[in-house]
């Protein structure tokens, strides 16, 4: 049990939210997620072929290769099932509920904190007086893609009390309960963690798988608020023979940048 | 109008950062580690200007935590300022942004690019659905959030640039800017929203100016026509340009060092940095040589 | 990705009732083979909404299919002449189907607003025209400033019908002359499109498969009007259609040509497609002297270096443009309202909205964005037609008689009572001065002057006026119009300057306009 909450087996968060994704949707995340993208292509190779990634302004239908690190001048050999939208702000689809293209389907995203009701904040944590003390990067592309796709998935690779917070000091993307506040309704539909998959029940995280590696006391332990806890946990599938055999077929030859923070 | 009739529109790197003075709103474009202006920036950073507002993006990055950290910013309109995996957060800006001394107009990327349109569109605001329910409107007076028909809106109103800069693959002379023909996450970005929403001058910096017939037999790799053009080979660096060379991240990971460690009180290693790469230098030829064309072109993609 | 279907198909899946988007601009690229089958179908009780483009409206209207109506301008320039929509026209007239007309950026506003889930939008500037009164435009309070704003409602139609030149297999379109296209594709529920061939792959296209709900390959699908780049304006068959549609007899025009099914339609009209050279003639009376002193005063209004720009039936004007930069204005930066920024004016043509201005031009603009170039203040100078002018400077495009049952119905406004508040110099073309054009007060105020613009000046066959202290004023009397035939001509006291003649075209300009219309097309236009 490592101290960082990083799970022994690397392949298995991808393994989970590959799970996750449907044929026939569109799925967009942060650039440089290569976690999230390794998940996008198995998904992809395994129950969702027509699984469409949007990836910085690409929309990619399949690869015949793994995740070519924009860094790299390998370029995908998948040439013939990428769209590219035509300028940035295309990204403004997100908010056309009647089109037909829509931006994306799912969005899978993370924050500085994450809070029981599924809000995410990448804007700032705030000091003792209540004031902004840690200055965070921004929103990104975080708040109208996150409030305005059809399912948002929480994705974060460590799960901490110091992130997962009761409630977050500001708010990127709403979760539960200021959804129902501004008139919206819905909101995330899972949270995918280094110990543990959640979903939410009225509002609320509630756990729903715990990893292999992992114990409920340990996300109890991790969760700097009361997480729902059902009376039996399952533990999450580690990854399966198909999985693991999708994962080393995509795997991209060669150095990759230092392991850091994947997702969001 | 024939070729020879049509006035050329060359600049050299000072002249266009003279165009900059103080107070003004200087539009950037950039996208992750792609396409900072970088030479330009330096450029405008060595005349001292103070008070700008950035509105840079779609991301923003080195480009506009170097213009924080040498104190050039009074404000940023960006989505947000980061370095990707190198620093989740931008050092100079973290700690402008947490003395007080920046201030942050709050958005994320679609805000950024509605108040953009409402520039464009020379109307007084623009309504969004993105946005409510978050922080934004609390931190952001500019967005009001409002109820239209039962429907819960943000008012964004219009933000107009002075003046934008941009770095591209090439350019003609007459200004019609192209983008290598590989171009894995987009072949646009911001650059014409930026272009569109701008009050004044579009500059952008090029690896190279190629020959007009060069432009027109591949016309479809034109983004912008009418800019005005400044050739600056390696113009980006730090950062990568778009299908022909990938970013530095070793020069990114050292300016983060040193910013980060400004941050956490010790100024020598960002001063030198300063010194070393931007105030130290007059021409950008004089950063081409401090770095190293023998760590340059490495950098190169093949085929590029 | 899109389906492969048939025309048959395609138009069966539309219900009766929808509101209908119809993509295409000013007999440039009209779905017509799906409007076409429409009609030979008989979808009842459609509600139509469009970019100019009023033939397919007119076939629809004229047989019986059309419940409402939201157009911006009905006016079309053909062969013949100028014509408003027939049928439209006398539906309007006699009060048989519900319509609206609106400036065409409150169009524009209303797509925008669709296609970004919004309600409505901000469309500001033209409070001063009859429209907002008539219409009942909504305003919304600013709650920035407080102030009440005209607001465009969002226009969502749920299908929009597109005929493009080229599709490839997973449904991609390529458009070479897009217009309003993409924004009627991002505001509509689906679309129904046709392609004029199918290619193999399109890298980038003009509208992506992900938006094309159905797609059907239609060769001469936009027949009788143009399709860029593979045939223009059907010399032939317009006038067939137009003689038969003033009569009232589109009903004659649907059972002898479309009754019988799209094949069989073909045969009867291949021989009618013109290749891409045709269209380039006109008819109509000729006042050579006339109009050459019009096209000279318009192109005497441009400065060197001015951003100029011209709307729909506008080719006169157009000319005048020509004529500026051949002569004392070569810096001049001419927008033309297809999207093409400085179009080789080599030579003159009878429309102001021929695709091939396209080709060879320096820049493109969308269609919608002319509206938005305007707005930032950027157009320097506008020319604008009018049936009538009165003494304030006010100009009617709209109706004679009253605006809900008029007695004659004028094409309307296209983009001018959006443009005209914001652009510098205000030119209006008055081929014929007479008491019927310059009246004391417009039946309708399509566009009135506004504060932002620094001069407005109203050219006529007889004179040249300008609007000062609020009232037009003779500038200049042309050589040989004595000042009681002017007083006789004009509606409303005219006072000025009675002595300035205007000066005659100078060497220069005859040489030039001798250069650029060596045929003498001018002559039959106005």
């Amino acid at each position: 049990m490592s101290v960082s909450g990083d799970p022994p087996d690397p392949r298995l968060l991808a393994c989970v939210v590959a799970r996750e994704l449907r044929d026939g949707e569109v799925v967009a995340f942060g650039l440089h997620a290569e976690n999230l993208l390794r998940a996008a292509y198995v998904a992809q190779r395994l129950h969702a072929p027509n699984l469409v990634i949007r990836h910085g302004l690409r929309a990619e239908r399949s690869a015949e290769i793994g995740p070519a690190a924009w860094t790299d001048d390998r370029a995908s050999l998948s040439r013939g099932r990428v769209e590219y939208f035509e300028a940035h702000d295309a990204i403004l689809d997100v908010a056309n509920p009647g089109s037909p293209q829509r931006f994306c389907d799912v969005f899978v995203v993370g924050g500085m904190q994450i809070d029981r009701e599924g809000s995410t904040n990448l804007i700032g944590i705030k000091g003792p007086d209540g004031r902004m003390a840690v200055r965070g990067p921004g929103s990104i592309g975080t708040t109208s893609i996150g409030t305005l796709a059809r399912h948002v998935i929480l994705f974060s690779p460590e799960h901490s009390a110091r992130r997962f917070v009761e409630r977050v000091d500001y708010v990127s993307v709403p979760g539960w309960r200021r959804r129902a506040a501004a008139g919206l309704g819905g909101g995330p539909a899972l949270c995918v963690t280094s110990l543990a998959v959640m979903d939410f029940e009225e509002g609320r995280m509630r756990l729903r798988s715990v990893h292999p590696h992992a114990s409920v006391e340990e996300v109890h332990g991790r969760t700097g608020f009361e997480l729902l806890v059902p009376p039996r946990v399952p533990v999450t599938e580690p990854p399966t023979r198909a999985e693991i055999e999708a994962l080393e077929a995509i795997a991209p030859p060669g150095p990759r940048e230092s392991a850091g923070e994947d997702g969001a | 109008m024939s070729d020879a009739e049509r006035a050329e529109r060359v600049l050299g790197l000072l002249e266009a950062a003279s165009l900059v003075h103080d107070d003004m709103v200087v539009g950037l474009s950039g996208f992750s580690y792609q396409n900072p202006p970088m030479a330009l920036v330096r450029a405008i950073i060595r005349r001292r200007v103070k008070g700008l507002t950035i509105v840079s993006g779609p991301t923003s990055g080195i480009e506009t935590d170097l213009l924080i950290g040498s104190g050039a910013v009074r404000r940023v309109v960006t989505a947000g300022v980061a370095f990707e995996r190198v620093a989740a957060i931008a050092p100079a800006f973290r700690l402008a942004a947490e003395r007080g001394t920046l201030e942050v107009w709050e958005c994320d990327e679609c805000i950024w690019h509605v108040a953009l349109k409402a520039a464009a569109w020379g109307v007084p605001y623009l309504l969004w659905r993105g946005g409510v329910g978050s922080s934004l409107p609390e931190l952001n007076p500019d967005l009001a959030e409002i109820d239209v028909e039962g429907v819960r809106c943000l008012r964004v109103p219009p933000v107009r640039p002075d003046i934008v800069f941009l770095h591209a693959a090439e350019a003609d002379a007459y200004g019609n800017v192209r983008v290598a023909p590989e171009a894995y996450l987009g072949r646009f970005f911001a650059e014409r929203s930026l272009a569109l929403a701008c009050r004044g001058p579009v500059i952008v910096s090029v690896e190279r100016i190629v020959p007009n017939e060069e432009v027109l037999e591949s016309p479809e790799r034109t983004i912008l026509k009418g800019a005005l053009v400044v050739e600056v080979p390696w113009g980006a660096h730090p950062g990568g340009v778009s299908g022909r060379t990938v970013p530095d991240l070793d020069h990114y990971r050292e300016y983060a060092a040193a910013a980060e460690a400004r941050r956490k009180g010790d100024p020598v290693a960002y001063q030198r940095y300063l010194e070393r790469h931007v105030y130290g230098l007059e021409q950008h030829e004089d950063y081409v040589r401090t770095i190293g064309i023998e760590r340059l072109e490495p950098l190169r993609m093949a085929g590029a | 990705m899109s389906a492969w279907t048939t025309l048959e198909s395609a138009v069966a899946s539309i219900p009766d009732g929808a509101l209908l988007g119809l993509g295409g601009f000013q007999l440039n690229r009209a779905p017509m083979a799906l409007v076409m089958e429409i009609a030979r179908q008989g979808k009842r009780r459609l509600r139509v909404v469009s970019v100019p483009n009023a033939l397919p409206l007119d076939l629809l209207t004229g047989a019986g299919l059309v419940a409402e109506a939201e157009f911006g301008f009905l006016g079309f320039q053909y062969e013949g002449g100028f014509v408003v929509a027939p049928n439209v026209r006398r539906a309007v007239e006699r009060g048989t189907i519900a319509w609206k007309e609106r400036d065409v950026y409150e169009i524009v506003q209303g797509l925008r607003a669709a296609a970004h889930g919004l309600p409505f939008l901000p469309a500001p500037g033209a409070e001063g025209s009859g429209y907002a009164r008539v219409n009942r435009t909504p305003t919304v309070k600013d709650p920035g400033t407080g102030e009440e704003i005209l607001v465009a409602t969002a226009i969502r139609p749920e299908v929009t019908l597109l005929h493009a030149q080229e599709a490839d297999r997973e449904g991609n379109l390529a458009i070479a002359d897009p217009y309003a296209d993409d924004l009627l594709a991002r505001a509509s529920g689906r679309v129904i499109a046709t392609a004029e061939r199918i290619v193999e792959r399109i890298e980038r296209p003009t509208i992506p498969a992900g938006r094309v709900a159905t797609l059907t390959e239609a060769p001469l699908g936009a027949f009788p009007t143009s399709c860029h780049g593979h045939y223009g304006w059907s010399k032939a068959h317009l006038p067939t259609y137009l003689a038969l549609a003033s009569e009232g007899r589109t009903g004659d025009y649907v059972d002898r040509y479309l009754r019988a099914g799209r094949p069989a339609f073909l045969a009867a009209v291949a021989r009618e497609a013109d290749g891409p050279e045709a269209g380039r003639e006109t008819s109509g009376p000729e006042r050579p002297a006339a109009v050459d002193r019009l096209v000279v005063g318009m192109a005497r209004a441009i400065d060197d270096g001015d951003v100029v720009t011209t709307g729909v039936a506008s080719a006169l004007p157009m000319l005048a443009v020509a004529l500026a930069k051949a002569t004392h204005a070569p810096r001049a930066i001419y927008i033309n309202c297809v999207g093409a920024v400085d179009p080789p004016l080599a030579a003159a043509a009878w429309s102001s909205v021929d695709p091939r201005l396209l080709d060879g031009c320096r820049d493109r603009v969308a269609l919608p964005e002319l509206f938005d170039i305007a707005r930032q203040g950027r157009i320097d100078l506008m020319y604008f037609g009018a049936a009538q002018a009165d003494a304030e400077g006010c100009l009617n495009l709209t109706c004679i008689g009253d605006y809900a049952r008029p007695k004659v119905k004028l094409p309307g406004p296209a983009g001018s009572s959006a443009m005209r508040p914001f652009v510098r110099k205000v030119v209006v073309l008055l081929p014929r001065h007479s008491t019927k054009t310059l009246v004391p007060r417009v039946d309708f105020a399509t566009s009135v002057p506004s504060r932002r613009n620094e001069a407005t000046i109203v050219v006529t066959d007889l004179a040249i006026l300008r609007l000062q202290g609020g009232r037009l004023r003779l500038v200049s009397r042309h050589p040989g119009i004595a000042t009681e035939t002017l007083g006789a001509a004009t509606g409303f006291r005219l006072e000025g300057d009675l002595e300035t003649t205007t000066a005659e075209p100078t060497d220069a300009e005859r040489e030039a306009l001798r250069r650029l219309d060596p045929g003498g097309i001018r002559h039959r236009l106005a």
